[in-house]
């Protein structure tokens, strides 16, 4: 409980420090680099997300524990949370700085890939109804997409590049200004730290409605004729 | 040759074998009926006649050429593969015979004949189509060779991303738009290179060591290999 | 463009006090939840 308390603190610590004490970088327009403190920490945790997922999906595989299944459906979710932030984040910075809200940069397209393929995920686990089935092919096509990931590293960036030869977003590393340093690596810290609490959340949740099994009406059943006999 | 193999265990050619009978059934009832060769084959002159009347071969600038008619081409062999391809499967599945099929053979004979059957499907849609195409949007292709070669392992890029996915919605209750939303992802650095690859035929510049095709080759690899590893996990009961 | 700053922080900051006071009540729903449930296994 007291992680948790402190989580949000340091939260509320972070968001204000990349107002007030971090400063806007240079080659951005205006106040716009501010967004980087956020939105790069969404999109790791959006991969990364996609990474955790993958290898629960092999757990699952491997021994078919309903809890390894809980922790991929879980991540999934959470994924696809960040990413639609990460998107959203980045195309509110992409149109303050470039002018317009998508324009298909390496980046930006790689962020819509992984969210069509949390899209996928979702679709798959929703049209199969035997749950056993479900988790198996689930943990299948998140272990499939994650393989076509190394060729989309290798091949996005020869299209985009040849799509806009101008040069396209780079969103800088903050690595120049020490306190921007501070205040990016802290966010990452708290958006992992808030990434865990909700997963944490997720799961406990998943293995409640797991004990909403036959066994366990039957059990609260016998207790009630317990009470009244 | 024997114990060191992990796909093969004892007999080699019995997965052949048994891949063949399958591919070979499935020819024929193909042939008989003609149902997925026609939807597909429906599907892509339509488009391609849709796509040749809106837009024509003299709207497009010479410039632009090469990249806009090799997406166009991709975006038709790719969403007639969509139509069609899960036909393999899910034809087995409407007929009952699913259950049959996978007492019959071994899953991973099984995931290779309905393979051979889909690159047929789709070597037969490329055949037709593309020269098609090539006619219709007056098409200038500089290196041929390539451009073949790119169409190919294309192809079977296409054919290796896509067979695993049908024999999971075939399974699935919502079919219909869901074999699209599933292979879509998977197939994007295969569709991105493919259209690369041909942009680079058509314009001949650049043509050494035809990087598109061995990336197209790699991924009809890789994407075989992990859905021989994968397939018998989502075929068994 | 500082009051404007101000501004935006004071937005996030609301925000994220929701967002955290949402967590803390689904964390304590679902201990309750917890509790109710192992009971009912005993």
């Amino acid at each position: 409980m007291i992680i948790k308390v402190l989580l949000s603190i340091w939260m509320a610590v972070i968001i204000s420090a990349a107002f007030l004490y971090a400063g806007a970088a240079a080659g951005f327009p205006g106040q716009t680099s501010r967004i980087l403190f956020f939105h790069v920490p969404q999109a790791w945790i959006a991969t990364l997300s996609f990474l955790l997922s993958m290898i629960a999906s092999c757990m699952y595989l491997a021994r078919r524990s309903v809890k390894t299944d809980h922790l991929a459906l879980s991540a999934a979710e959470l994924g696809l949370l960040f990413c639609i932030l990460a998107t959203a984040t980045g195309s509110i910075f992409a149109r303050a700085t470039w002018g317009s809200f998508w324009n298909w940069d390496p980046r930006q397209t790689s962020i819509v890939i992984l969210l069509m393929i949390y899209g996928a995920y979702f679709a798959l686990r929703s049209a199969v109804p035997d749950p056993e089935k479900r988790r198996v092919f689930a943990a299948v096509y998140s272990i499939l997409a994650f393989v076509t990931v190394p060729f989309l590293v290798f091949v996005v960036p020869r299209i985009t590049a040849s799509l806009h030869p101008e040069d396209t977003m780079n969103p800088a590393k903050p690595g120049m200004d020490p306190k921007t340093l501070k205040v990016f690596l802290g966010s990452l810290l708290a958006y992992t730290g808030l990434f865990v609490w909700m997963l944490r959340l997720k799961i406990r949740l998943l293995r409640l409605e797991g004990r909403q099994e036959p066994e366990f009406v039957i059990s609260e059943k016998l207790k009630q004729e317990g009470e009244k006999g | 040759m024997r114990s060191g193999r992990w796909i093969t265990q004892n007999e080699p050619l019995t997965y052949l074998n048994e891949a063949t009978a399958i591919w070979i059934r499935d020819l024929r009832g193909e042939f008989r009926t003609r149902y997925a060769v026609n939807s597909i084959l429906m599907f892509a002159v339509t488009t391609l006649v849709a796509v040749s009347f809106s837009i024509g071969s003299f709207r497009i600038g010479e410039a632009e050429k090469p990249f806009l008619c090799s997406v166009l081409l991709w975006i038709i062999l790719v969403f007639s593969a969509l139509s069609g391809l899960s036909r393999s499967f899910v034809k087995e599945e409407e007929a009952g015979t699913m259950d049959v099929l996978k007492l019959s053979a071994r899953p991973q004979a099984v995931f290779l004949g309905k393979l051979f059957f889909n690159l047929t499907l789709l070597g037969a849609l490329q055949l037709i189509i593309v020269p098609l195409f090539i006619l219709l949007m007056n098409y200038k292709i500089a290196s041929p060779g390539l451009f073949a070669a790119m169409i190919i392992s294309g192809g079977l890029g296409l054919g290796a991303g896509t067979t695993i996915v049908a024999a999971m919605i075939a399974q699935a209750s919502a079919r219909g738009a869901l074999f699209a939303v599933l292979s879509f992802p998977l197939l994007l650095p295969l569709m991105i290179t493919a259209i690369k690859g041909c942009e680079r035929a058509a314009d001949g510049m650049n043509t050494a060591g035809w990087p598109e095709v061995r990336i197209a080759v790699a991924y009809t690899v890789i994407m075989i290999i992990m859905s021989l590893f994968l397939f018998p996990l989502i075929w068994e009961e | 463009m500082k009051e404007g700053l101000n501004f935006v922080l004071g937005v996030n900051l609301i925000i994220w006090f929701g967002i955290a006071f949402y967590l803390f009540i689904l964390d304590r729903r679902i201990r309750k939840l917890e509790e109710t449930s192992e009971d009912m296994r005993r």
